[in-house]
């Protein structure tokens, strides 16, 4: 079992996620935008975070950034999710990569199932 | 005295007279006169000599005689400078016998005697008597000498008769001899040729001519000539003669009064001065003609004059031209035709006088300005007066046409001619007339686009100096004209790097220096306040016509507007793709779940059925994949990370990812690798792309248990991997489509193999953009297809 945070808007997907992770038995904390996320931080420390890019109030970069700041969160992996374009993935790829994001998905490409998968895989290589 | 004395006396003498009688010349008369005088005085040395009517002397030569007669006798030639002559001309004893030459020659005495006829000495007889010779009768040698002299003055006459009448005959004038009544009485030969008359001796001279009236005619009447003798003053008259109608020859009529006195007659001489008239006239001709040319020149001079005079006023080129052209051609009517493309007509332009012409002449029409025109040639013809019609071209091309008539005489070569030369230099006025008018027109054109138009024009020199500078720039760099022109190109148009640098280098040196011409580069510039915006500018050199590089041209067109809307698009594709994949990643997600029985078992239809939404909605996030895909290469902005990679790693790996789907339909997937593959110029992620497209296909148009080949080929600088399936193949009609825009509508198969239509035409592009090319082989429907594609291979670096 793992703490997971999802930072995700759209609250279709939070419940499709929130679903999966609970049905495979890890916790899931869910914050709808990026401030809201940082906030949650500041008393919480979960295991791995999910991260939407394109959000109202702090954007996806933002919030990895401010996690990046932070000594006592610095070390939590980081997955980015998302439905950019494979075009603005390319380009923020390097940027990602730069700040030290552990993976990248785009949400329509993969399963629910798959994104659980790559979580768990990535908790395990931490 | 005896009888036998006597009888030979007589005999002597009558022979002697005789033999005078017979002679034939004067040199007979004197042998014979010598002879005669030797046998009367028997023993005398006798010599006899003879005048002639010039003054010289022929000699009978029978003695040794003393030295100054002989050697004058020894020349054939005693003339009065002969020494010795002087003592011949006295009768008498010559002074030059001296006594001594008489002991010399054994005379007594030397006796000189003349010889006369009426008055005239025409000869002597020198005798020189010896002691023996006897007296001579008296008279008988008077006259012999007598007969004699009338021998010798007959023969001269005749001489001088003979040549009298040679010299008439053979003289060309005809020479007549009138008498003071007005008769002739003698006419040479030439007379009887000039007046082509019979007997004219006898007849009146004024009859003679009276006669020939009509061949003919002199300058006076016959009976003015025939009383010009008895003027007493010398009279020349001309006369024509003709023959057809034609005059052939000319005659020059002299009457001058002979002797004085109108009583002693007249002589008159007939010429023919044919040629000398004929060249008179000639010489005439010529006077007129040089006349001509000058005042033809002065009138060229006028007319290039009006060249600089005229300025580019057509009209007054045009009515002054036609002014001197009719002076020049001594033509009262001239009038200039000028040709108008548009309506193929000619029209009127200019005349004298100005309202007797048509206004407009159809090409087509027979009328002779049209034919000049149509066939470049000048004309003459006679209408109800003399016409030359000529067309005006420069540079072999025909503008009008000019026509001058009115004249009485016919129009010659030489009028064409300097008409051509007056028309060629019009038509030079006319064209540079045109030229000017045109160039001022477009002038006019291109300061109004250059003031009016929205684009920034910018000029600047050889040095990159600003010399143009339009309204339009002043709105995009904010500098006045005033502050821009004269100064460097790059301190007005700063151009700087999205990151605010100013950029050193500006183009302006690529146009001057290499002769290029930049089209639409994206350019950000600094304006004089500070802004920033976007241009796309176009440079280019501007020639001299040696095709040396003057100057150069800058057109910058303000696309920030453009810019901001492109940035907008962007977004919004994203934004809509962003928007279209969450809701379809909610139902792959959402049916995955339920598919995988998450929350609880299904039914068989169920899950058929749910599992045909899955793949419906995968369809549709692959479209929108696609779609965005499309939409970034049309937009060119696809950004392209090309590096040196080893292709290896990613076949392996799409054929890894693949190799499952070609499970499913039995199909094996082979990689023909024999060696290392070079390294290529190329994007690993749209590699990858274009590798998936083509494999995946491959696999589903290829017929179950069938194989699906890779392979490799190096070709110069590329690496040509081709994909080969043995399926469904292409058909020819297909070949030109299938790297289409949803290209596979035309094929069947299609449908059944799913796919969104695009994959082959992104592939296309995105091979493109990667500076490779891609094709389709085909052995026919049923029969395979092989599709190839080429990369760049990246050079080998040097090791260092």
């Amino acid at each position: 079992m793992a703490k997971i945070m999802l930072v995700e808007d759209d609250a279709i997907l939070v419940e499709m996620y929130q679903a999966k992770f609970e049905l495979e038995a890890h916790e899931v904390t869910v914050a709808t935008n990026g401030e809201e996320c940082l906030e949650l931080l500041e008393g919480y420390s979960p295991d791995l975070i999910l991260l939407d890019i394109l959000m109202p109030k702090l954007n996806g970069f933002h919030v990895l950034k401010e996690i990046k700041k932070r000594p006592v969160l610095r070390h939590i992996p980081v997955i980015l999710l998302t439905n950019l374009g494979e075009q603005e993935v390319d380009m923020n790829k390097e940027l990602a990569a730069a700040l030290g994001v552990n993976d990248y998905l785009i949400k329509s490409h993969h399963t629910p199932d798959e994104v659980v998968e790559k979580v768990v895989r990535t908790l395990a290589n931490n | 005295m005896s009888d036998t004395s006597l009888q030979r006396v007589d005999s002597v003498l009558t022979d002697t007279s005789k033999r005078l009688l017979s002679t034939h010349q004067p040199s007979e008369v004197l042998r014979v006169l010598s002879d005669a005088l030797s046998q009367h005085w028997s023993g005398a040395a006798v010599t006899a000599i003879a005048i002639d009517g010039v003054g010289r002397l022929e000699a009978k030569d029978d003695v040794n005689w003393p030295k100054p007669l002989r050697s004058a006798l020894n020349y054939g030639l005693i003339t009065p400078s002969t020494p010795g002559w002087s003592g011949l001309v006295e009768d008498g004893a010559p002074q030059w016998l001296s006594t001594d030459v008489l002991e010399q020659f054994d005379l007594t005495t030397i006796d000189a005697r003349q010889i006369q006829f009426a008055g005239q000495v025409l000869g002597y007889v020198i005798i020189g008597l010896g002691a023996d010779s006897g007296r001579p009768l008296p008279g008988i040698v008077d006259l012999w000498l007598a007969q004699a002299g009338a021998m010798l003055a007959n023969f001269e006459l005749q001489r001088r008769l003979a040549d009298s009448t040679s010299l008439q005959e053979s003289m060309t004038s005809g020479l007549m001899a009138v008498d003071h009544l007005g008769v002739i009485t003698s006419a040479n030969r030439s007379v009887l040729e000039l007046l082509s008359g019979t007997n004219l001796v006898g007849g009146k001279l004024e009859d003679c001519f009276k006669e020939q009236e009509g061949r003919i005619n002199f300058d006076v009447s016959p009976g003015r000539i025939a009383t010009a003798a008895s003027t007493g003053r010398e009279l020349t008259f001309y006369g024509e003669v003709s023959e057809a109608g034609e005059v052939v020859r000319h005659l020059q009529l002299i009457v001058s009064p002979l002797g004085g006195s109108a009583l002693a007659g007249s002589m008159v001489t007939i010429r023919d001065v044919t040629p000398l008239i004929e060249k008179t006239i000639e010489a005439n001709e010529a006077v007129g003609r040089a006349q001509r040319h000058t005042r033809e020149l002065s009138e060229m001079a006028d007319i290039a004059e009006l060249t600089s005079v005229f300025g580019f006023e057509l009209e007054e080129i045009y009515n002054k031209f036609l002014g001197k052209l009719a002076s020049l051609m001594q033509s009262p009517k001239a009038v200039l035709y000028l040709y108008q493309p548009a309506q193929q007509k000619l029209y009127f332009k200019a005349g004298l006088p100005a309202t007797d012409f048509p206004k407009e002449i159809e090409l087509s029409s027979s009328h002779p300005i049209a034919r000049a025109f149509v066939t470049k040639k000048a004309t003459t013809y006679k209408s109800d007066q003399n016409e030359l019609v000529l067309p005006i071209s420069v540079h072999s091309k025909v503008l009008g046409v000019v026509c001058v008539s009115g004249r009485q005489k016919v129009y010659l070569d030489h009028d064409v001619r300097l008409i051509s030369l007056v028309t060629a230099r019009l038509a030079v006025l006319i064209e540079n007339a045109r030229l000017y008018h045109d160039v001022n027109a477009r002038r006019e054109r291109w300061e109004a686009v250059f003031q009016f138009t929205d684009e920034g024009i910018v000029i600047f020199d050889r040095k990159g100096l600003i010399v143009g500078f339009n309204p339009a720039s002043v709105g995009l760099t904010k500098y006045s004209p005033r502050e821009a022109i004269g100064q460097h190109f790059s301190r007005v148009v700063r151009i700087i790097t999205a990151e605010g640098h100013n950029l050193q280098i500006t183009p302006i040196y690529q146009v001057l220096n290499e002769a290029k011409t930049l089209t639409k580069i994206e350019q950000l510039i600094e304006t004089k306040n500070g802004d920033r915006i976007w241009t796309e500018s176009s440079y280019s050199p501007i020639f001299d016509n040696a095709g040396r590089v003057t100057s150069g041209i800058v057109i910058m067109r303000n696309i920030q507007k453009d810019r901001e809307v492109e940035e907008i698009k962007s977004d919004f594709i994203s934004i809509v793709s962003h928007e279209l994949r969450t809701p379809l990643s909610a139902i792959k997600g959402f049916l995955d779940m339920i598919l995988k029985k998450d929350f609880g078992s299904l039914n068989d239809k169920q899950f058929h059925y749910l599992t045909r939404v899955y793949q419906s909605n995968q369809r549709m996030i692959d479209l929108v994949e696609d779609l965005l895909d499309v939409s970034y290469i049309e937009s060119g902005k696809i950004n392209l990370n090309q590096h040196p990679i080893a292709p290896e790693a990613i076949i392996t790996d799409v054929v890894t990812e693949l190799a499952a789907k070609g499970f499913e339909k039995q199909i094996t997937l082979k990689v023909n690798r024999k060696q290392r593959l070079p390294l290529v110029l190329a994007d690993d992620t749209r590699l990858r792309q274009i590798l998936v497209n083509l494999v995946d296909n491959a696999i589903k148009y290829s017929f179950p248990k069938s194989e699906v080949v890779i392979d490799f080929k190096v070709s110069g600088d590329e690496l040509i991997t081709t994909v080969t399936d043995n399926g469904v193949g292409v058909s020819p009609a297909q070949v030109d489509r299938i790297f289409q825009k949803f290209g596979r509508i035309y094929n069947p198969m299609s449908i059944q193999a799913g796919g969104t239509g695009l994959g082959l035409y992104i592939v296309k592009r995105l091979v493109e953009s990667h500076g490779g090319r891609i094709w389709v082989s085909t052995r026919g429907e049923g029969k395979g297809a092989k599709f190839s594609f080429s990369l760049p291979v990246a050079k080998q670096l040097p090791l260092i």
